[in-house]
């Protein structure tokens, strides 16, 4: 830690509560299970999240089932490592990857004009993307950026079999 | 730096990921297609949006027609021999407010909630005809598309839909499909 780092610390109250180890521990289990909780659907029904993805009209169609697969189970996969806190700044960084895709997504059908089920937590229907879906993506990769840098391993079972995030 | 190096390990980390999703996928009971055959479908410009479409609808009229779409006579013609099933691919309040006369409601919106009611009643390799509201709208090709993806040979749009329909003093019907 260095001494700059140490001297805003001590000046702010509110930096030292946002990056402390409990306030990131949280932000790390509440991020790993959301995305647990999103992947459950798409992996048990990735037909399912086939149709969402090609509604989009982004992927082109051929590719649109390994694509919908990929996303479930990279969800899954980052969201279950996420809440153990084992590798957890890779699996922050994957779930990082994954809602700024999201976001150039929704991005654009709302420049083309289209409206269409996010397919947020799989093909559950009554989310149509829109602005809302954008800053509420946008606060979750704050939340993956904090992870990445302030994770200290606080429960996580990467730091008690010894491993490094 | 580090950042730069977390990033490339998520990246890694999406595609071993990927990579067990493909595994599971091959040996699940009913395994999704990973690689699929697009479907032959009206096609349009790529870089045009619905928009686009909407304004264009005035200076040329015909020029997102398919081939295989159906007119109205020909819609007619289908319906008669008893042997096709039409598809109003809109929302379930504007089919319920009123719909082509025998249609089945198969919202493409909700496409994977109606599937099981969908493949129970229609055989894949029966006649099918889809319609949305007019030729603005898309939600009748992008159904199309799912059908065809689902094994669905003889599906054919008729694109003036409901709009041309109700005006011309057709058999319409009201009321919420029950399947």
């Amino acid at each position: 830690m260095t001494t700059e780092t140490q001297t805003i610390r001590s000046a702010n109250p509110l930096t030292v509560i946002l990056t402390s180890g409990g306030f990131i521990f949280v932000l790390r289990v509440f991020l790993g299970a959301l995305f647990v909780y999103s992947a459950i659907n798409k992996v048990g029904d990735p037909r399912g999240f086939g149709v969402a993805v090609r509604a989009y009209e982004i992927i082109p169609i051929a590719l649109s089932n390994l694509f919908a697969l990929s996303v479930a189970w990279g969800e899954l996969v980052a969201g279950v490592l996420l809440v153990l806190g084992v590798q957890t700044r890779k699996a922050a960084a994957a779930i990082l990857w994954l809602i700024l895709s999201f976001v150039i997504a929704i991005t654009i059908t709302i420049v083309r004009g289209l409206t269409v089920d996010c397919g947020c937590f799989g093909n559950e229907g009554g989310h149509s993307t829109g602005y809302g879906l954008i800053i509420r993506d946008l606060f979750l990769m704050v939340t993956a950026i904090m992870v990445i840098h302030f994770d200290r391993g606080t429960l996580s079972l990467g730091r008690l079999s010894g491993r490094k995030g | 730096m580090k950042f730069i190096k977390d990033l490339a390990g998520g990246f890694v980390l999406l595609i071993i990921a990927a990579v067990i999703g493909v595994a599971q996928n091959a040996v699940r009971g009913n395994p999704v297609k990973l690689i699929l055959e697009a479907p032959r479908v009206a096609e349009r410009p790529a870089d045009e949006t619905h928009v686009d479409r909407v304004k264009s609808e005035s200076d040329e009229p015909a020029h997102h027609r398919d081939p295989s779409d159906v007119s109205k006579e020909q819609l007619q013609e289908m319906m008669a021999t008893g042997m096709t099933f039409v598809i109003d691919a809109r929302g379930e309040e504007e089919y319920t407010e009123g719909h082509i006369s025998g249609a089945i409601n198969v919202p493409y919106e909700k496409f994977i909630d109606y599937y099981q009611a969908l493949t129970d009643y229609v055989p894949r390799d029966a006649s099918v005809v889809v319609y949305c509201t007019s030729i603005t709208c898309d939600l009748g090709d992008r159904l199309i598309i799912e059908l065809k993806l689902d094994g669905y040979e003889n599906v054919v749009l008729y694109r003036d839909g409901w709009e041309e329909w109700s005006e011309s003093d057709l058999p319409v019907e009201t009321g919420a499909w029950e399947y």
